[in-house]
């Protein structure tokens, strides 16, 4: 068996809210296997984004971190800001959910997918140049050599999210975080790019942290899957055990809320609302609006141990 | 970050609101109490002032500080204290005055040329545009030169003077809320134009447009003076702190404290008018807040 | 059934002819007809620059088309004066998508909810606040919302507010523009429950604007679909997604990735990208990307036929 690439260990981020420290992320643990994708999904305000900032350490000051992230032999979280220049973009990249506003408006496409070779790589411009447009060929950009002399506004969106992953993969890093990287895009703009996403990992054998909300990506491009709600990872193993056996009675209910093209069904949706950051419940986190709670549900449950582990009361086997 | 959208900041009072504000900048708290000092100072004139502001005492002409005037006297011998206090109701007046009514006018000229746009946004910001082309005092000087130098017209100048500035600034957020859903919600439920300008964007944009007022009150202050300087104020023998410094002027080698006190007087309210307005951008800016 | 609402041959064209600007003509609708029956729902789905923004806009009048007619209950809305307008506006209603900016942040949820009341019946706060509670109770919230301030909502509550503000003037048309996009899959299903049900119990016609494949599937009785600004197929939406008779539609049910392991792989993929309505293709808009293109698509656009009484395609060489 091969060893995980990256150990998030017991990751807890908190902020302060109105001189209340408020926990976020409440102790996530997961592998990053080497060329795998694994998908982080979850609804807004679970911690899925920071979880993903925070594996570079891309949090702002006023977060408080706990736990681990190991990687390389070294804990991201206890790295100096010097050491972390040195793995960010390089070892590991990361993409952003709306190619508009993470593309500096005021520089070429060429310019910017070249800046992190010349800054990681010590290569000239001349010669960055030229592996920018190797890397507008990999992502599939026709033209290339027309496009490096292009500004963003001059691209659509699909055309600026494949820049933002030439960026993204040019001083070929281990891993590369993509936030909702196609949530802003057309469905048929989507196919493409996740379809691009997908061969790439396995020309580049490099491996993807995916966040996103829609189970139907999931579905599409993952290997293994954590589920999280409100800060904690409630359910993680395999796409195909996820899908086919869902253990979690929030990522059953979740898959029951989702309209699919192919069938018509009863929708059934979760009751209740996503709790808020400053109010969350004691224990398990979903309790208040699961329809298996348990008198034993007021005590935070962990992981179970194995492949496709869940953390749930009412899932027996588990402390 | 996703989650920071799902928080709901509790609710706080103004009062609470303006209280954390005063705590957490403590210039601009300094600044309004100046500021209402000096109002009321201005307010209460009459209880205050040790003497009548006209009465001449020509055996006490250009003295300096003493027990009996405490900031001296003038060439007709009048007790500067006083007269800066009853100048200041004046000056206040003239620069409140014209403000707010700068303010109103700007901003439904801003609001109809942003709200509207085409060729009615033409000619409402080309208008604009040339009255700001002219040196503020220039328009202000050729207004009261053709009207005549009263109190009405005075305010009406400083008004006119001062009023782009205010449509500028209601133009360019109007144009931004215009594109807002609530905006167009308004219209689907078939409000008419003038209830969504006047009750939909206006309260919008009212915060940006009274730290800026604070600010031009100063200025409108300001002009108020220069206008007094030069003979263009309220007719003599009302005193104003412009006509003061004036006054002074003649005798500033060998008596520069007659025009150096009003001098003061005008700079105080302009510092605490321009603190003040500081202090609101802070609070107004949602980047500053917490 | 007689129809609520009639469109035909509806079309825009933005433009400009601005002094010392360079002129400019965009045709985002062309030439869309439809019709919405009472209790009907109707989606409209297609990707950006496909015009079904436009469309709903127009047949609410908050834009005005450049040719065709909107008649709603027989009464063409294009050729009202502005008063008898903004009058008609209380039996169509809009929703919007954006639940942060579609409300106003410095009014209660109370006031919102008046608002209307007193512009089109003049009805007072105080009198209208039995009808406001109820409305909010009828979307499931507390009476207690009328006292609060949007911002102090998450955005599935939000979005009720805003459909009863549009459900307080009893209208007979609710325009849905993208009103569940924004939300989160949990809250998305609670609030198009909730539309159901209010439908059921109103009779209300919904127009429902967009992108979302699995959603008309699961919402809508009829569908259109559009493509840079034309309707490419229509037709009961079932019927339509089973067995598409135009390559877009089938391209677009193939290219929605479906929750589901074991139709794995089957993202069909759809070469190339959607031309701006700026600069439009010659012929059939969609030839470029077209897998089933001929030399007739390339020079001439085809126009809707029906294949049997309820469907409608545009297409030289359908689906089998």
């Amino acid at each position: 068996m091969t060893s995980p690439l990256m150990q998030v260990e017991d990751l807890s981020i908190s902020f302060k809210i109105n001189d209340k420290w408020c926990r976020a992320v409440n102790g996530v643990t997961f592998d990053i296997m080497p060329n795998e994708t694994l998908c982080i999904v979850g609804e807004s305000g679970c911690g899925k984004s920071i979880t993903a900032m925070s594996l570079m350490k891309l949090l702002p000051d006023t977060a408080r971190l706990g736990g681990h992230v190991r990687f390389g032999g070294q804990d991201i979280l206890s790295l100096k800001e010097r050491e972390l220049e040195e793995i960010r973009g390089s070892r590991i990249a990361m993409i952003f959910q709306e190619p508009m506003t993470s593309l500096n408006p005021v520089l070429t496409v060429g310019e910017q997918i070249a800046e992190p070779l010349v800054l990681h790589k010590g290569m000239g411009w001349s010669e960055a140049k030229k592996e920018a447009r190797n890397l507008l060929d990999l992502v599939r950009i026709p033209d290339a050599q027309k496009r490096l002399g292009q500004y963003p506004h001059e691209l659509s969106g699909g055309m600026r999210q494949r820049v933002m992953i030439a960026i993204g993969l040019a001083c070929r890093p281990q891993i590369l975080i993509a936030d909702e990287p196609t949530t802003a895009l057309d469905v048929t703009i989507q196919a493409q790019v996740l379809a691009l996403l997908e061969d790439i990992r396995k020309e580049q054998e490099l491996s993807i942290v995916m966040i996103t909300h829609d189970l139907g990506v999931v579905a599409n491009v993952a290997d293994r899957v954590a589920v999280m709600y409100a800060g904690d990872v409630v359910e993680t193993g395999p796409v195909a055990s996820i899908f086919d056996s869902p253990s979690h009675p929030y990522t059953q209910a979740l898959l029951r809320t989702v309209p699919r093209a192919d069938a018509a069904f009863e929708l059934s949706p979760i009751e209740g609302q996503v709790p808020s950051i400053q109010k969350m419940p004691e224990g398990c986190r979903f309790a208040p609006r699961c329809k298996e709670e348990t008198s034993k549900c007021n005590v935070t449950p962990k992981l179970s141990p194995g492949a496709h582990s869940v953390a749930c009361w009412a899932r027996g086997d588990i402390q | 970050m996703t989650t920071v959208d799902t928080i709901n900041p509790e609710k706080r009072s103004t009062g609470e609101q303006l209280l954390r504000l005063a705590r957490k900048n403590k210039l601009s708290t300094f600044g309004l109490i100046m500021f209402l000092v000096i109002v009321l100072a201005a307010i209460f004139a009459p209880l205050i002032a040790p003497h009548d502001p006209l009465e001449q005492n020509i055996l006490a002409r250009l003295q300096d500080r003493s027990p009996e005037y405490i900031l001296g006297t003038d060439t007709f011998g009048r007790d500067t204290f006083s007269r800066i206090l009853y100048g200041l109701r004046i000056s206040l007046l003239i620069g409140l005055t014209s403000t707010v009514l700068a303010m109103i006018l700007g901003c439904a000229l801003g609001i109809i040329a942003g709200y509207r746009g085409g060729w009615i946004d033409s000619v409402i910001m080309r208008c604009m545009d040339m009255l700001l082309a002219f040196p503020t005092l220039i328009t202000g000087l050729f207004i009261v030169a053709v009207l005549g130098a009263n109190f009405v017209n005075i305010v009406l100048a400083i008004t006119v003077t001062i009023l782009p500035k205010f449509a500028r600034v209601a133009r360019a957020p109007t144009i931004a809320l215009k594109e807002r859903e609530f905006v167009e919600a308004a219209r689907a439920l078939g409000f008419s134009d003038l209830r969504i300008m006047a009750l939909h964007i206006a309260p919008n944009i009212v915060g940006e447009v009274v730290v800026l007022a604070s600010l031009w009150a100063a200025y409108a202050i300001r002009i108020e003076a220069y206008l007094s300087f030069i003979g263009l104020g309220v007719a003599p023998p009302t005193p104003t702190l412009g006509t003061m410094i004036r006054d002074g002027f003649e005798h500033i080698l060998d008596a520069p404290f007659v025009s150096i006190y009003p001098g003061f007087a005008v700079l105080l309210v302009v510092l605490s008018l321009n603190l003040v307005g500081d202090g609101l951008r802070d609070a107004i800016d949602p980047k500053l807040r917490d | 059934m007689k129809d609520l609402l009639v469109v035909e041959g509806l079309g825009k064209t933005f433009g400009s002819k601005k002094f010392l600007q360079a002129e400019y003509a965009v045709t985002a609708l062309r030439n869309v007809s439809f019709t919405l029956g009472k209790g009907e729902t109707v989606g409209v789905v297609g990707e950006s620059g496909c015009g079904k923004s436009t469309l709903a806009r127009c047949v609410l009048d908050l834009i005005e088309p450049t040719t065709g007619s909107v008649l709603f209950d027989d009464t063409d809305l294009t050729k009202l004066d502005a008063k008898a307008k903004r009058d008609i506006r209380s039996r169509i209603q809009m929703i919007f998508q954006d639940p942060y900016s579609s409300l106003n942040g410095k009014r209660t949820i109370g006031k919102t909810l008046a608002e209307p009341l007193w512009v089109h019946e003049g009805v007072k706060y105080k009198e209208a606040l039995p009808r406001i509670h109820a409305v909010l109770k009828e979307v499931g919230l507390p009476v207690s919302a009328a006292d609060k301030y949007p911002h102090e909502f998450s955005g599935g509550q939000r979005q009720r507010i805003a459909i009863a503000r549009a459900l307080i003037l009893e209208p007979e048309l609710i325009i849905a523009d993208e009103a569940v996009s924004a939300l989160d899959v949990s809250v998305q299903a609670q609030v198009l429950l909730l539309m159901n049900s209010i439908q059921k119990e109103h009779g209300l016609s919904y127009l429902f604007i967009t992108h979302d494949l699995g959603v008309v599937r699961n919402f809508c009785d009829r569908v259109l679909v559009m493509y840079l600004g034309s309707v490419v197929e229509s037709g009961p939406v079932a019927e339509l997604l089973t067995n598409p008779k135009h390559p877009y539609t089938k391209s677009l049910r193939d290219a929605a990735p479906i929750p589901d392991i074991s139709r794995r792989q089957s993202l069909a993929l759809l070469e190339g990208e959607i031309p701006s309505p700026a600069n439009p293709p010659s012929g059939c808009a969609f030839h470029p990307r077209c897998p089933r293109a001929t030399d007739i698509c390339r020079s001439e656009a085809p126009t809707l036929q029906s294949s049997d009484d309820q469907r409608m395609f545009a297409c030289h060489n359908p689906e089998p």
